[in-house]
């Protein structure tokens, strides 16, 4: 216990290193245009998808959704499943930024798009690693799951300071610690399998525990990395088959005592994970031990990340001056995979990466003198910058350029792609470099219509025309649906016509207000994609409860108090308005009315007054359920369990 | 035959934002609702949807008067204090506020009526829709009953242009009194309403004695006419007041319910249509006649509404479909959706009622609808599961209310789960943003009725033998339209003038006996001229 304090105290130090804004984002910019590209593969292979889905990504109030981001942030909380299950889409949509709109459409705009990602990465790193044709899309893969370990890890840590938050972060700690054991645990089971029965044993109980994870994204990416390293091991290595032997050659050392050294410390770094997760995972002291044991492997992973990194970026000597270890953890990706494979191929490197490998656990250990030891670390560096150079620089100018049109994508992913086949040498014979590319390229050329960064496509609007001729359209009407210009998205498959609602949900909680809440929401992004500009025209944009996002919390309630009254004036209701609501429009404010006010005031009686509805009586009580889209009635964010009752006030005092 | 596969519907966005003011009753966000619904459903993609044109003052004017639009334009709710002699004489104030956007809002309403008649008169829809439209009390120079200016009598006059007779029909609980009047002296339009009368409800109009009084200038009930003084009159005064028989009024009492009032609408619209063989109907669906309306007051369900709209589309004529009266918005909304659907041939489903699967003591109760099973027991499951994580003092109640709607209340002592009480449902209509006003039952059904019908069977029944009475003497009266297409299908009168009623005759000799007039005499003309003999 003490010693997981005093590890605390050691990662608040990590925290006081701030100021690597620049490195983050970099490795953020990076970690995106990889998604970008990965999502764009996903997109190709699923042209026959029933759901439609549009780009650039929209929320329900027109705002452009950051998919990278959202994805990343229900990512680090668990994945969709766990963040329905805790209820956790307001966690998300605060993280994914104000503007964004209501939780149910960034619920939406994940299950839409993300959701089926997220399974086909599952499924793709677990059959298809094999296939050769798609060794490109996996050494992407690969790459971008290291990414999205290596960015989670440090997000881990960052967060911890952020008290208030204290769910998610209970969450992403749970999650980290199950990822990094259900890995090693995986890759103990695999690299042991028929020999070591006995690790299979020991493991049993983590890997039921494991089970229970749900980010199965970072678990399978860590056992996809493993897996590939012990399947390749054999080959060159004595056929030892203890994992720490395993991975101790792997890293180089060859020398146990070395190995021993670090797992203690790698011991105490888990600790800390363990520590502050401790709270919500009340398990045995028994799995701890386990556990402790066992994250170390992924550890010494990341350690070999570092050592890789250290011995080959050209340009990590000077930016590192005013980094601190965050900063430097999210650029080891690039060279982590060549580093191991190097490693097992060279043997003349070895010496210097375990040198490397065993200062950088120092560091991390203790990031207040790893500037020291950085200088230290330079000559080395200095020496390996060579083959890394050009790559690099290109890299860094299409930083944060995901917006960038496709054609620059293209030569950037030619840059990538050879990058990757470059740190594939020792698996991919060098016959195999062209296959990927081709197998990448085709189906970016396949889907014209997907763009990786959320570009917004220069949009068909149709000509609405009569249909006789141009001077009898006024008189005639003018055509608004279908549209004249078809478009041409053979995605679309509509809903049978006039069946009413077709399929229950699988919602966790169906029928509950955010249940609800999230269909409306679906049927209304279904009915803009499905209309285009005419949900403008219909003025779909200004109905529903979600003109509310547009008022702020004091005006919506300035404006229930105020409208009582007003209502028995007989004329200019909203004369009044205008001095209370200086920045509202009489439209606005009738468009409140109608699609905020009046749903909520049926909302309310619908709960309270069932028997006595009646939406059109002006002068009805007037009251107020659960938050703006009643849905804090039930949502309560510190409980494991979904619903906790709370005394309903308003209810009781009615009733 | 034609088959009604080409559907026009208006729509403009711009109506859903209209306000007439507090405590009134119009609210024109029911339309916002019902195109919501209608999309909901997806009917959208068995039609084409419209933009109304705005309807140019000029116009407008073809019915009203000038000076009365040009007012209307020009009045705002900040001037109408200045002009208290015009708003009193075009009877603006109470009833017919002036708002923000008035002109505007008629415009819109009025473009949409127009426009559909012009898409209905150049052959280019079978079948229009204006759920804005059918404001039908507007006079030619006032404002009257939440209605300024009568798009029907405008689109009408826009029909009349192709067709040589408009058939007029009007289920809005009102009486279509602006119709009636503006067609009032022509027998190019037959208006026929199906409303409330008695006890002074609006507006007054639109009893069946009526129109005699004023058709000789003496009050003569139709029932103590003798038939043939009533034809010889009808011949007597063609030429010279051609309109005076040509509005059918179908006063009812409170609470008339479906079966009687569809038995009555279809008897008299179908013996309407054969004589008449109008060449389009005008139909205005007020869904005020609906139970449960805020001003209405018959006991009519949406299916029965919508029976109407069905039997009326069977005629295969073109048909010019407006909204109307309704006053509460979320059963408008779901009366109009589902006569869309109707329109469109596709039916929407609406039926529901829960069935007492576990036996009334027990309190459990369930849908009839698979998939309203299927979701309780999803529900009775997760919920079940949740609870028992929680604390087991958690009791699950099913609670069934008057309208044999299924509710779920999990309660645990004084504290109540009231979001599950209200959000659990039979999903019945699709979510749109406005699902919460369908509440309870999420359904298109209504929640039922409570007015006693006062409607008697003897009365319906007098209705009726008034209604057949006065059409059987429209068949003799020619005018200048009706020759364009003699009627052919009546029996002559002289036929029946010429057999004794008291002499049986059987089927086969009856059969002989019209084969044997079409042998001597050649189709129809001849009869007509026996017709004019007799």
């Amino acid at each position: 216990m003490d010693e997981w304090l005093r590890l605390d105290d050691g990662s608040l130090i990590f925290k006081e290193n701030k100021g690597s804004d620049s490195a983050i984002n970099g490795g953020k910019s990076r970690f995106r245009r990889m998604f970008d590209d990965v999502f764009a593969v996903f997109l190709s292979q699923k042209p026959e998808k029933k759901s439609v889905r549009s780009f650039p990504v929209l929320s329900g109030s027109g705002k452009p959704i950051d998919l990278f981001k959202l994805f990343w942030i229900v990512r680090k909380l668990g994945g969709y499943d766990l963040v329905s299950y805790k209820n956790l889409w307001g966690c998300v949509a605060e993280r994914c930024g104000p503007d964004t709109g209501a939780v149910a459409s960034l619920k939406l705009v994940y299950a839409k798009y993300l959701r089926e990602f997220d399974h086909w990465l599952k499924a793709i790193l677990k059959d298809g690693n094999l296939v050769e044709g798609e060794v490109g899309v996996i050494g992407k893969l690969d790459s971008l799951l290291k990414e999205l370990e290596t960015m989670f890890g440090n997000l881990f840590r960052s967060e911890n300071d952020c008290k208030d938050e204290l769910i998610c972060n209970v969450n992403s700690q749970v999650d980290y610690e199950m990822f990094t054991a259900e890995s090693v645990s995986d890759s103990k089971h695999r690299s042991c399998n028929a020999e070591h029965r006995k690790h299979n044993r020991n493991n049993g109980g983590e890997r039921s525990f494991s089970k229970i994870a749900n980010d199965t994204v970072f678990l399978v990416s860590t056992e996809g990395i493993v897996e590939k390293i012990l399947r390749r091991a054999p080959a060159k290595s004595n056929r030892q088959y203890d994992d720490e032997e395993k991975f101790a050659q792997m890293i180089g050392t060859g020398e146990k005592e070395n190995n021993d050294e670090e797992k203690v410390s790698v011991l105490n770094g888990s600790d800390t994970t363990v520590a502050v997760g401790k709270s919500v995972i009340e398990d045995v002291t028994a799995s701890h031990k386990r556990k402790r044991g066992s994250p170390c492997y992924s550890e010494m992973l990341n350690w070999l990340k570092h050592a890789a990194k250290h011995s080959n970026d050209p340009e990590i000597g000077p930016v590192l001056k005013s980094l601190n270890w965050k900063g430097h953890t999210g650029k080891d990706f690039w060279f982590q995979a060549l580093a191991i494979r190097e490693v097992l191929l060279k043997k003349s490197h070895i010496d210097t990466d375990a040198g490397e490998a065993k200062t950088q656990k120092k560091q991390r250990m203790q990031p207040s003198m790893y500037e020291e030891e950085k200088l230290n670390n330079q000559p080395a560096e200095n020496l390996r910058c060579s083959k890394r150079i050009p790559n690099l620089q290109k890299h860094t100018l299409c930083r944060g350029c995901s917006l960038c049109p496709i054609s620059r994508n293209k030569v950037e992913t030619h840059q990538k792609k050879e990058d990757d086949i470059a740190s594939d040498l020792v698996s991919v014979e060098v016959s195999v470099t062209e296959k990927p590319k081709a197998a990448y390229e085709l189906p970016r050329q396949k889907a014209p219509k997907v763009d990786p960064g959320g570009q917004p496509r220069t949009a068909e609007v149709p000509e609405w025309t009569g249909v006789i001729s141009e001077s009898d359209a006024k008189w005639l009407g003018r055509r608004m649906w279908p549209p004249e210009v078809e478009k041409t998205n053979p995605l679309v498959v509509l809903d049978p016509v006039g069946k009413g609602r077709q399929s229950s949900c699988d919602c966790l909680l169906p029928g509950s207000a955010e249940c609800n809440r999230f269909h409306i929401a679906d049927q209304r992004y279904k009915l803009s994609r499905e209309l285009g500009p005419l949900f403008t025209l219909w003025r779909f944009n200004k109905m529903g409860e979600e003109v509310s996002l547009s008022w702020t919390d004091e005006d919506q309630e300035k404006f229930k108090v105020c409208i009582k009254p007003s209502l028995s004036q007989k004329n200019n209701v909203w004369s009044n308005f205008k001095e209370l609501f200086p920045s509202k429009t009489r439209n606005m404010l009738v468009s409140y009315y109608f699609n905020v006010f009046l749903i909520r005031r049926r909302t309310y009686q619908n709960r309270v007054t069932p028997k006595d509805l009646d939406s059109d009586d002006d002068e009805k009580e007037v009251g107020r359920v659960g938050g703006n889209f009643g849905d804090a009635a039930v949502y309560v964010p510190s409980s494991k369990c979904l619903l906790t009752c709370s005394e309903n006030k308003v209810c009781t005092d009615l009733q | 035959m034609r088959s009604k596969d080409k559907i026009s519907y208006f729509y403009d966005g711009d109506v859903g934002s209209v306000y007439f003011g507090p405590n009134h009753p119009m609210k024109p966000h029911r339309l916002c609702m019902t195109h919501h619904l209608v999309l909901a459903y997806g009917l959208h993609s068995k039609m084409e949807v419209y933009r109304p044109h705005k309807a140019y003052p000029v116009e407008l004017a073809q019915f009203h008067s000038a000076d009365y639009v040009e007012f209307l334009n020009r009045i705002t709710p900040d001037t109408q204090n200045l002009f208290p002699s015009e708003m009193a004489r075009y009877n603006l104030g109470e009833d017919c506020p002036v708002f923000d956007n008035l002109f505007e809002f008629c415009q819109i309403y009025a473009g949409g009526t127009i426009d559909a008649a012009r898409r209905l008169n150049n052959k280019l829809c079978d079948i229009a829709i204006n759920w804005a439209g059918g404001l039908h009390h507007a006079k030619k120079c006032a404002a009257s009953g939440f209605c300024y200016i009568n798009d029907l009598v405008l689109g009408i006059l826009e029909l009349l242009k192709y067709h040589p007779r408009v058939l007029y029909i009007d289920i809005d609980v009102h009486h279509g009194d602006g119709v009636e009047e503006a067609f009032y002296f022509t027998d190019r339009v037959m208006t026929v309403s199906f409303h409330k009368y008695g006890d002074k409800f609006f507006p007054g109009t639109g009893d069946m004695k009526c129109k005699f009084i004023l058709f000789d200038g003496t009050p003569a009930p139709l029932m103590n006419t003798s038939r043939f003084a009533y034809r010889g009159f009808i011949l007597k005064d063609t030429g010279e007041r051609d309109g005076r028989f040509y509005s059918i009024n179908v006063p009812l009492k409170d609470g008339i319910d479906d079966g009687s009032f569809t038995r009555l609408f279809k008897t008299i619209i179908s013996k309407v249509v054969e004589t008449y063989l109008p060449g389009a109907i005008v139909l205005q669906c007020g869904a005020d006649s609906l139970a449960g309306d805020r001003l209405g007051c018959f006991n009519l369900s949406i299916d029965g509404h919508a029976e109407c709209v069905r039997f009326v589309k069977k005629f295969n004529l073109p048909l010019l479909v407006t909204g109307g009266g309704g006053y509460t918005k979320e059963n408008v909304a779901r009366c109009w959706a589902l006569e869309t659907g109707v329109l469109l041939d596709t039916e929407l489903p609406n039926e529901q009622d829960g069935t007492d699967i576990f036996g009334l003591s027990s309190g459990y109760y369930c849908s009839s609808s698979i998939l309203g099973r299927v979701l309780l027991v999803r529900t009775l499951i997760c919920l079940k599961r949740q609870i028992t994580n929680k604390q087991s003092s958690i009791r699950i109640v099913w609670i069934r209310t008057e309208h044999s709607q299924l509710k779920l209340a999990v309660s645990t002592g004084i504290e109540l789960l009231t979001e599950c009480r209200e959000e659990f449902f039979f999903p019945e209509i699709p979510d749109n943003d406005y699902i919460k006003y369908f509440a309870p039952d999420y359904s298109l059904k209504l929640p039922g009725g409570h007015i006693e019908n006062l409607n008697s069977k003897s009365y319906i029944g007098t209705i009726k033998m008034q209604v057949m009475e006065n059409l059987r003497c429209l068949q003799h009266a020619p005018s200048v339209q009706m020759q364009e297409v003699p009627p052919d299908f009546y029996i002559p009168d002289f036929d029946e003038d010429e057999q004794n009623p008291d002499e049986r005759v059987n089927q086969h000799t009856q059969d002989k006996h019209i084969q044997r007039d079409d042998e001597y005499y050649e189709g129809d003309h001849d009869n007509d001229n026996h017709t004019d003999d007799a």
